[in-house]
């Protein structure tokens, strides 16, 4: 069941309070978080969260097409390293 | 200054799953963006286990069979052939590959460079390229050990120059301690 409507989104208050000072000072640096399930607000757009995949942090850079989704979906628990050490012909792309 | 460039002498496109059938058909799992350029009749490819034992392979037919390809290498024409080649990568030379386009990097060009502030200083290493959906992650060795992730957006990315062997950067406050 999806979360009702009357109640907005979740975001961890702790986080929303980080945000908005930093939102009033115009600062920008980075915020550790454990909380993957807080719903990415408009006012997160242009700051680095960094996320903890159960692990370590992954520094999350939010713009605004991730607003909506919960910023666990931009710390991937798991990665892929790659053939035994052999380089693919891949390519990544700057953006 | 390392240039890992120059390191990469060949290029994994593909991996040799197992034999199909009697004729020296074998299912390949194509590990390359251009699977299209790569798999085609006439395709001068190097397969091996590894990069140290590698052996010229003309692509003598090829057809699409489930997520890859069924190939027949030209040397390798029946069923015993084919199965010497179970499981050997599939390798192009580095010079072969495409040229990327603007602002996009093969994975070999970014390992090893060096990660720099817009004064100079050292930040780090490239360690790893790791690939998210949204955008791709530099897995950065510090200078006194340990790892940072630095994300591959424009904001804190200002210059990737492979032949210098340098990435200019600024990080935000607190990037490097996470």
């Amino acid at each position: 069941m999806t979360r009702s409507l009357k109640k907005g989104p979740y975001i961890e208050p702790s986080l929303q309070k980080k945000i908005e000072k930093m939102n009033d000072s115009g600062e920008k640096k980075v915020i550790k978080t454990w909380s993957r399930r807080s719903t990415i607000s408009p006012e997160f757009v242009g700051h680095t969260l960094a996320v903890h995949n159960g692990n370590k942090f992954i520094p999350v850079y939010i713009t605004e097409n991730m607003v909506g989704h919960k910023l666990g979906e931009f710390s991937p628990s798991r990665f892929f390293r790659g053939h035994g050490g052999k380089l693919a012909e891949r390519t990544v792309r700057k953006k | 200054m390392k240039k890992p460039v120059e390191e990469a002498i060949y290029l994994l496109v593909g991996q040799i799953v197992k034999p199909h059938g009697i004729r020296g058909e074998v299912a390949v799992k194509s590990l390359t963006e251009r699977p299209d350029l790569r798999f085609q009749p006439g395709s001068e490819l190097y397969i091996g286990l590894d990069e140290s034992s590698l052996q010229k392979a003309v692509i003598g037919s090829v057809r699409p069979f489930k997520k890859g390809y069924l190939v027949v290498f030209e040397n390798f024409k029946d069923r015993n052939q084919a199965e010497r080649i179970r499981e050997w990568s599939i390798f192009i030379l580095r010079q072969d590959a495409a040229k990327p386009e603007k602002d996009t990097y093969y994975h070999h060009e970014l390992v090893g460079l060096t990660l720099e502030d817009d004064s100079g200083n050292e930040l780090g290493r490239v360690r790893a390229v790791l690939e998210l959906e949204v955008y791709d992650l530099l897995e950065v060795e510090r200078k006194g050990g340990g790892n940072y992730y630095v994300p591959l957006v424009d904001e804190f990315i200002h210059e990737v120059d492979p032949a210098a062997g340098r990435i200019r950067a600024s990080l935000p406050d607190g990037l490097m301690d996470v």
